[in-house]
C-alpha cells in the first residue's frame, strides 16, 4: 500500500506549528519513511499539487483571498487537521476581534497608509472549521508532539485518536502538582481547558492560559466567578483570559460574559 | 528581445508566505527586483492596546515559531526597563542562556535545513537524507537541532512557545544535573560546529557566491565587554552609536515610489540591514577565541560584505553560542527558585535583542495600572528589505549568464541569506500588491 | 483482649525507620510546599508526620497508581508480557481516613474477579498507621466511623502521646516489625485513648448519615443538585482526590510499527462527559447534575449498596478542598437535610452474590479465530469464533444474554453480546455493528484471522425460572442478537416451557437482523412470530407498522404464568415496560437487559454503573423488580 501523501498549509500565524513537526527528531526519520510529504513550501522547494490524504492547515483565517484556498484545500484532502490552536479556535489571531477597535482603526494604528486590496483585506480571525469541516484537531499553542505522532499511527490505520478532552486538573491531579488556583491563589485555567499537554505549564508553577481552548462540557462561567470572588480578579482582567486564545469558542466566549 | 521575468509565487524555505519578481530588460537593466511579502498581518500592536503589560511578553512569542524568544526578550526588557523592574543576576544569566540555545537550534536549522539544500543541489533536508553519503551529516545536524531544542525545554518548557519566562523572572528554573547533562552534550557539539564553519566556508566561497560583494551599512547591538545577544547599544559600522532604547527615534521608514514596501533607514542617513554577518562584522573581537580561531583557520576576516557568507557567520556563531552557553552554565550552578514580584508603574520605553537572523526591537507605553497604551515592534527580516532589494540590483546584473532556472535559485538564495522570517515582516509592509499578468 | 502494643520514643523514630529501610522502600509524608504529599524517604528527618492531608491519598497512589500497564503486545492477539512485580513497600504514616479507604478498595479489587496489579501490590505493602490527634481543617471522618483512629486495616498503628508513640499491632507482619519495641504500660493505653478521643471532639464537620441510603434515594429530585449544577466546572479533581474512587479507562498504546504497543489503565472520572459515551456519539450522562449526584451518591450510598456496607466516604475532606468551584459535601449533605424531598418508601440495592476467582490473569484475552463470517443485514455481520485453544474452547460455557470482551490490541476492547445458542459447542457468535474503532477493524477482518476474547460475564436470561412458564420476548432492533439464543434454547428444550411468543419492532425492514431465520422461528411448536416496524420505506411488508408496544394489543401472552424478557434500545424497553404494567403484569416477572458503556466487564472500572448497580457483573440481565425505583435506572 503506497504511503499516505501529506501536505502542509499555512495562514495567519507564527509558524510555530509547522516548524514543530521538524521536532520530532528521535522519530523524524521513521515517521518521513511513512508517509509521503508532498506540499511543505517551509521545508522544501519542490512541492507537488493534491489531491493528499491528509492536510495539516495551520493558522487562523484571516482574509478573504484564505478563505477560498481554505475550501480548495478542504476538496483536495481526504482528511484535514486543524494544527495548532489558531487553527482550532483562531488564537492569538483572534484577540483583533474583541480589541474595540474596528478594521479600519486597526489597520491605522499598525499601517501609515491603508490595505486597500479587497482580496487581502483582514476580516475578523477565525479558526478553520469556520469555514470547512475539519476532521481531526491538534489542539496548543503549540501542539504536543505526542499527540502529533499518535495522529499519524491512527490515521495510518484508519482509527479515530480518540483525543481525551477533559480538563487539565486530570493531568495535574495525576502528577500530583499543587493547585496554582487552589494553594496558590493563582488564576490558572486549567479547570476548564482541554487536556493532552500534561498539564505542561502548572507542572513548570505557571498558571494555564488556556491555549489548548476549553475542555468538554467546561463551565466558563463558573470559574469566572470565583476569579473575581475568590482571587480578585477585575472583570477587565478575566474578560482578557477568556479572549486570549479561544476567545472565539462558545464555551470561553460564556466566560467573557459571565464578567462583562 | 523581450524582458526576462524571474517569478516564484510562494518562496520554499522561510519562515512565511511570500513571493519574488524580478523583471530584466533587454539591455539586462533590472526593471523590477521585489521581494513581496504575501503573509497577512495579524495586528499585534493594535490587539495589544488594552492588554496587560505581562501578556505582552507571551502575545509577542506568537509573532514567530522560528525567533519567539527574541519578541519575547525584547518584550520583557522594554517592558521592565517601562516600569522600572530589576530583574535578578540569574534571571539575567537565564535569559541570556535561552536565547543562545535558540540561536543553537535556529543557526542549524538555517545552515542545513533551509539554506544547504541549495548550495550543494538539493530541494531540501529530506531530499539530503536520500543520499547515503550526505545522510551522515544530515543526522548531526538534527543532532545539533535537537540539543538546541532540548536546551529550550530545559530552561522553558516547551520547543516553540516558552513557559517559564514571566515579567519579572521565571517561574521554573532547570536543575543544575539537568544543565550539566546539556553542557556533556554542548561539548560534543564542537567537533560538528567546526565542521559546520569548513562546510559553510566550502559552500560558500565558490563562483559566483565569492563574487558577489556590495559595501553597504550593518546594524547591530554592540559590547565592548561581550559578545551581544540580550543587551547592547545599538550601533552601525559606519557612525551609529546610540543606546538600544532609543531606536524609534533613529530607526525610521519612508514610502519608496515603485516599491510595494516601505523602507527602513537610519535617521540623517540611509539604508541597513541587520543579521548574523552584520553582528559579526561589528563584534568580531568579542567572539568566543574558538570561533575567532576557526575563522582565522578557514580565512574569514572582517570587513567582510558577500551576502552569500552569511552561511559561514551563522556557523561562526554557532560556534560561539556553544562556548557561551557552557559558560553560562558554569556561573548559573544550581539556579535557585526566585520569587517573582513586581508593581505597575506608569512608563515609556524600547529594547532591542539581537534574534539569530538580526535585531527584534520592541516597546511602548504603561499605564499605572499595567495596562497597555501603545505597543510598538520591529521584526529584524522588514528592516531588511531595502537591503536585499539593494542585493537584487547589484548581484543579478553579474549573473546574466546563468538559465532562467539558475537565475530564479541565486535569486532565492539571496532572500534566504538573510534568513527571512515572514510572519514577522508583514505587520510593517504595505501588502498592496496588484499581480501583472 | 488486649491489643498487643508497645511504644517508641520519639528520639528514637530515626533508628526505628533506618532499621525499616533495610527491609522496604519506605514512602512517608513529605512537604510539597504548601502541600503535603506521600513520597520515598531518606530517612525520618524527611518525615512530615504533622501532616494535615495529601494531594493524593497514599494507598492509591502506590496500590491502584495512576498509570499501570496490564501488558504489552505484538500484534491483535499476541500479548507479549506483563510488568514485573514491584519490590516490598511500606507507607508510613497513614491517616485513617486513607486506610479505611483502602479497606474499601480491597472490596473493589480484590472481591470477584480479583486484579492481580493491586493484589501484588497489596500483598507487598505494609501499612503502619498514624491516627490523628488533631483532626485536619476539612475533615469528617467521625461521620463515617473512619477516623480519627483505626481499629483494623493497619500492620502496625501509631498514636502520638506526647514524647512517644503509642504502637497498635495489628498483624504478624507488625508485630515483626516492632520486634525491640517496649511493652505499652497501662498509663500508655490511657493516653492513647484519651487523646483520640480527644481528637473526635475537636472534629466540627459532620454528615447526619440516619438512614443514609434511603434518605439519599428519596432526594434525587432535590433542588440542590440544580444549584451544584451552575457551580461544578466538571473538572474531575474531586474524583482524583477521593481515597475510595477507583473508576479508569484503558487505552491502548503502539509505537511506529504499529503493531507492538502497551495496553495501560489510567484514572479515569464519571465527571466527564465522555465517562459514559458508548457508539454512536450516545451519552448516558449529560447533564453535569447527573454526574455530581452520580460522585455523591456512590460515595454516600452506592458503594456501600455494591461493597456489602462499605464507606464510599471515609470523610477525608479532600474533595471540599480542592475544589475550585468549592463544592463540600458536608454543606451539600446539610442543605439535602434542611429541605428533604418527600419521605417514601425506599428499596436499597443488593447485588447478585457471586464471586469468581479465575486462575489466569482476568485481564487476559485469549487468541480466538474467526470460523465463519455472515453478513446479517446492511449493517451487521455475524462473526463465528473458535478459541485457538482446544482445551480453553473445550471448557468454554456461557449463558445466553451474556458477553465477551473482544480485544485487537492496538485498539481497545468492545463489550459484544454472544448471540448463539449456548447449547451449541465448539464456537460461539457475535453479531456486530461497525461503529468505532474496534468494530471497524473486526469489519475488514477475514475467515481465518485471529483476535483476543476474554469472558463470559455476567447474568444471562432466567432460563430455569421460565422453566413451565409462558415466555413472552419483546425486541427492538439489534437487541435479538442477545435474545437469538435464549429462544433457540426453549425451542431445543420445548417441552420445558410453555408457550412461546415473540414481539420483533425495528425502525424498518432493513433494520431486522436474523430475517432468514423467522421461518425456522415459526416452525418451533407453540411460537407465535409477530413483527412490526416504524417505518417500512417502501419496502414490501406485509406485517404492522408502528412501535412494538402496539403489538401489545395483538399479542395472546397474559400476566398469568409468564415471564416476559426484553432487549432494545433504552426507551423501548421504557415504554414496553410501562405499558405491561399498566396491563396488570408484575415487577417480578418482567426482565430487562441494560447496556451501558461497558469497559473491563468485571465490576472494576466503574464505567457501566447505574445507580448502584454494575451493568457488567451485576447484570446485564435484571429482573425488574430488582432494580425498578433505582435512580437512574430510569424504568
Amino acid at each position: 500500500m503506497a504511503n499516505p501523501k501529506v501536505a502542509f498549509f499555512k495562514f495567519s500565524s507564527c509558524a510555530g506549528c509547522l516548524l514543530n513537526v521538524l521536532n520530532i527528531e528521535p522519530v523524524l526519520l521513521t515517521v518521513l519513511s511513512v508517509i509521503d510529504i508532498e506540499f511543505f513550501v517551509m521545508a522544501k522547494r519542490e512541492n507537488h499539487n493534491g489531491p493528499y490524504t491528509i492536510g495539516f492547515v495551520e493558522g487562523a483565517v484571516t482574509t478573504p483571498k484564505e478563505v477560498l484556498e481554505l475550501k480548495k484545500i478542504r476538496e483536495e484532502c481526504a482528511i484535514v487537521v486543524a494544527m495548532g490552536t489558531c487553527a482550532c479556535t483562531g488564537g492569538v489571531p483572534s484577540i483583533k476581534n474583541f480589541c474595540g477597535m474596528n478594521q479600519d482603526k486597526m489597520t491605522k494604528t499598525v499601517y501609515a497608509e491603508n490595505i486597500y486590496d479587497p482580496f487581502l483585506a483582514s476580516i475578523p480571525a477565525k479558526g478553520i472549521d469556520h469555514y470547512v469541516k475539519v476532521d481531526a484537531y491538534l489542539r496548543g499553542c503549540t501542539y504536543d508532539l505526542g499527540e502529533f505522532v499518535e495522529l499519524i499511527k491512527r490515521t495510518l490505520k484508519g482509527e479515530d485518536p480518540l483525543f481525551r478532552p477533559h480538563s487539565v486538573c486530570n493531568e495535574c491531579k495525576l502528577k500530583e502538582n499543587v493547585c496554582l488556583l487552589v494553594s496558590k491563589g493563582q488564576p490558572c485555567m486549567g479547570s476548564v481547558s482541554a487536556a493532552g499537554c500534561g498539564a505542561l505549564c502548572p507542572s513548570l508553577n505557571r498558571q494555564c492560559e488556556g491555549c489548548r481552548g476549553p475542555a468538554n462540557d467546561c463551565n466558563a462561567a463558573s470559574l469566572a466567578k470565583t476569579f473575581m470572588e475568590d482571587l480578585g480578579l477585575s472583570k477587565d482582567d478575566v474578560v482578557r483570559k477568556f479572549r486570549k486564545y479561544a476567545g472565539n469558542t462558545p464555551e470561553f466566549s460564556k466566560g467573557a460574559e459571565a464578567a462583562l | 528581445m523581450s524582458d526576462r521575468r524571474l517569478y516564484v509565487d510562494y518562496l520554499a524555505r522561510m519562515e512565511g508566505d511570500g513571493a519574488m519578481d524580478i523583471v530584466i530588460g533587454e539591455n539586462g537593466e533590472i526593471k523590477k527586483a521585489a521581494w513581496e511579502v504575501w503573509e497577512p498581518p495579524r495586528f499585534f500592536e493594535a490587539f495589544l492596546v488594552g492588554r496587560k503589560v505581562e501578556e505582552a511578553p507571551e502575545l509577542v512569542q506568537r509573532i514567530c515559531g522560528i525567533c519567539p524568544h527574541a519578541h519575547h526578550l525584547a518584550s520583557l526588557r522594554s517592558m521592565e526597563r517601562a516600569m522600572g523592574i530589576k530583574v535578578s543576576e540569574q534571571t539575567r544569566l537565564l535569559r541570556e542562556l535561552m536565547h543562545y540555545s535558540d540561536w543553537i537550534m535556529s543557526h542549524a536549522l538555517h545552515i542545513y535545513c533551509l539554506a544547504a539544500p541549495d548550495f550543494v543541489g538539493y530541494e531540501s533536508v529530506v531530499a539530503m537524507a536520500g543520499n547515503p553519503d550526505l545522510l551522515p551529516i544530515v543526522g548531526k545536524a538534527l543532532t545539533a537541532k535537537r540539543l538546541g531544542n532540548d536546551m529550550i525545554v530545559a530552561i522553558c518548557g516547551n520547543e516553540i512557545q516558552n513557559r517559564t519566562s514571566v515579567l519579572g523572572g521565571y517561574t521554573a528554573v532547570p536543575s543544575k544535573a539537568a544543565l550539566q547533562a546539556l553542557k556533556e552534550r554542548l561539548k560534543a557539539a564542537k567537533e560538528f560546529a567546526y565542521e559546520t564553519v569548513k562546510l559553510a566556508v566550502s559552500l560558500g566561497n565558490v563562483e559566483p557566491y565569492n563574487k558577489l560583494e556590495r559595501k553597504a551599512e550593518y546594524v547591530s547591538l554592540y559590547d565592548p565587554k561581550r559578545y551581544p545577544i540580550n543587551e547592547g547599544r545599538l550601533i552601525s559600522n559606519d557612525g551609529l552609536d546610540v543606546p538600544d532604547e532609543e531606536y524609534p527615534i533613529w530607526i525610521l521608514e519612508k514610502h519608496v515610489m515603485n516599491c510595494n514596501c516601505k523602507h527602513a533607514y537610519i535617521k540623517g542617513k540611509g539604508i541597513f540591514a541587520l543579521g548574523p554577518l552584520m553582528r559579526v562584522n561589528n563584534n568580531f573581537n568579542t567572539l568566543s577565541p574558538d570561533a575567532k580561531k576557526a575563522a582565522e583557520e578557514v580565512g574569514f576576516s572582517v570587513p567582510c560584505f558577500k551576502p552569500y557568507f552569511s552561511i559561514v557567520a551563522r556557523a561562526l556563531e554557532f560556534i560561539h553560542a556553544i562556548d557561551a552557553s557552557i559558560e553560562l552554565i558554569d556561573v548559573l550552578g544550581e539556579p535557585k527558585l526566585e520569587e517573582i514580584k513586581y508593581e505597575y508603574k506608569a512608563g515609556e520605553s524600547y529594547a532591542v535583542v539581537e534574534a539569530a537572523r538580526g535585531s527584534a526591537m520592541h516597546g511602548g507605553r504603561v499605564d499605572k495600572y499595567g495596562v497597555i497604551q501603545k505597543y510598538d515592534l520591529i521584526a529584524p527580516t522588514a528592516r531588511n528589505i531595502a537591503a536585499l532589494e539593494a542585493d537584487f540590483q547589484a548581484f543579478v546584473p553579474q549573473l546574466l549568464n546563468l538559465s532562467d532556472e539558475e537565475l530564479t535559485l541565486k535569486c532565492e538564495m539571496m532572500i534566504r541569506n538573510y534568513d527571512p522570517c515572514q510572519s514577522c515582516a508583514t505587520h510593517s509592509i504595505k501588502v498592496n500588491l496588484r499581480r501583472e499578468k | 483482649m488486649l491489643v498487643e502494643a508497645f511504644v517508641l520514643p520519639k528520639a528514637d523514630l530515626g533508628s526505628f525507620v533506618a532499621k525499616l529501610k533495610a527491609g522496604y522502600e519506605v514512602i512517608g509524608p513529605v512537604a510539597k510546599d504548601p502541600e503535603f504529599v506521600f513520597a520515598p524517604i531518606d530517612s525520618a528527618a524527611d518525615l512530615r508526620l504533622d501532616y494535615d492531608t495529601t494531594i493524593l491519598p497514599p494507598h492509591k497512589k502506590y496500590l491502584a497508581p495512576p498509570k499501570e500497564t496490564l501488558m504489552s503486545f505484538s500484534g491483535p492477539a499476541a500479548k507479549t508480557g506483563e510488568p514485573a512485580a514491584s519490590g516490598k513497600q511500606l507507607l508510613f504514616g497513614v491517616h485513617a481516613c486513607d486506610v479505611n479507604g483502602m479497606l474499601s478498595l480491597d472490596k473493589v479489587f480484590l472481591g470477584t474477579y480479583p486484579d492481580p496489579y493491586y493484589k501484588a501490590r497489596r500483598e507487598s505493602t505494609v501499612i503502619i498507621g498514624l491516627n490523628c490527634t488533631e483532626p485536619c481543617e476539612n475533615g469528617f471522618c467521625s461521620s463515617f466511623n473512619t477516623g480519627p483512629g483505626m481499629d483494623t486495616g493497619f500492620d502496625l498503628s501509631l498514636t502520638d502521646i506526647g514524647d512517644k508513640y503509642f504502637v497498635c499491632v495489628g498483624s504478624e507482619a507488625g508485630k515483626t516489625l516492632a520486634a525491640g519495641l517496649a511493652p505499652a504500660a497501662d498509663a500508655d493505653r490511657i493516653a492513647k485513648g484519651k487523646a483520640l478521643r480527644a481528637s473526635q471532639e475537636k472534629i466540627l464537620r459532620h454528615v447526619d448519615t440516619d438512614n443514609l441510603g434511603e434518605f439519599m434515594h428519596q432526594n434525587v429530585d432535590n433542588p440542590v443538585w440544580e444549584d451544584l449544577k451552575e457551580r461544578c466546572l466538571a473538572c474531575g479533581s474531586c474524583t482524583n482526590v477521593c481515597p475510595t474512587c477507583f473508576c479508569f479507562a484503558v487505552k491502548d498504546q503502539i509505537d511506529l510499527s504499529l503493531a507492538a504497543g502497551e495496553r495501560p489503565r489510567d484514572w479515569d472520572s464519571c465527571q466527564y462527559l465522555e465517562f459514559s459515551r458508548v457508539a454512536m456519539d450516545h451519552i448516558f450522562r449529560p447533564d453535569r447534575a447527573a454526574r455530581i449526584k452520580q460522585r455523591l451518591y456512590h460515595k454516600m450510598t452506592y458503594f456501600a449498596q455494591q461493597f456489602d456496607g462499605s464507606p464510599g466516604c471515609v470523610g477525608c475532606g479532600r474533595c471540599a478542598t480542592y475544589c475550585i468551584a468549592a463544592i463540600d459535601p458536608v454543606e451539600v449533605m446539610e442543605d439535602l437535610r434542611d429541605d428533604p424531598g418527600e419521605e417514601k418508601a425506599v428499596k436499597l440495592y443488593t447485588p447478585p452474590d457471586k464471586k469468581v476467582t479465575p486462575e489466569t490473569n482476568p485481564w487476559e484475552p485469549l487468541p480466538a479465530k474467526i470460523t465463519a463470517i455472515k453478513q446479517q443485514n446492511y449493517d451487521n455481520k455475524t462473526y463465528t469464533f473458535s478459541f485457538v485453544d482446544p482445551a480453553v474452547q473445550e471448557k468454554y460455557s456461557y449463558a445466553n444474554g451474556v458477553f465477551n470482551e473482544i480485544s485487537i490490541f492496538g485498539i481497545g476492547e468492545v463489550p459484544i453480546s454472544i448471540s448463539s445458542c449456548a447449547d451449541v459447542k465448539g464456537s460461539f457468535d457475535h453479531t456486530i455493528r461497525s461503529v468505532g474503532n474496534v468494530t471497524k477493524a473486526l469489519d475488514k477482518l477475514q475467515v481465518g484471522d485471529i483476535v483476543g476474547v476474554r469472558g463470559p460475564y455476567g447474568f444471562g436470561w432466567p432460563v430455569e425460572e421460565m422453566k413451565g412458564k409462558n415466555v413472552l420476548v419483546v425486541v427492538g432492533g439489534v437487541g435479538l442478537a442477545p435474545l437469538l439464543g435464549t429462544i433457540k434454547h426453549i425451542a431445543n428444550h420445548r417441552d420445558q416451557y410453555g408457550a412461546l411468543e415473540i414481539l420483533y419492532g425495528a425502525r424498518s425492514p432493513k433494520d431486522m437482523l436474523f430475517t432468514d431465520e423467522f421461518e425456522d422461528l415459526r416452525k418451533i411448536p407453540n411460537t407465535r412470530l409477530l413483527l412490526c416496524v416504524d417505518n417500512c420505506m417502501g419496502m414490501e411488508w406485509g406485517h404492522n407498522i408502528g412501535v412494538v408496544t402496539t403489538l401489545f394489543d395483538k399479542m395472546s401472552s397474559t400476566p398469568d404464568n409468564t415471564v416476559m424478557i426484553t432487549c432494545g434500545p433504552d426507551i423501548m424497553m421504557r415504554f414496553a415496560v410501562k405499558d405491561l404494567l399498566n396491563r396488570g403484569w408484575s415487577p417480578e416477572q418482567i426482565y430487562v437487559s441494560l447496556e451501558r458503556r461497558m469497559s473491563c466487564g468485571i465490576k472494576k472500572c466503574g464505567n457501566c454503573q447505574i445507580g448502584p448497580l454494575f451493568v457488567c457483573q451485576d447484570g446485564p440481565v435484571f429482573k425488574l423488580a430488582d432494580i425498578q425505583g433505582l435512580p437512574e435506572a430510569a424504568l
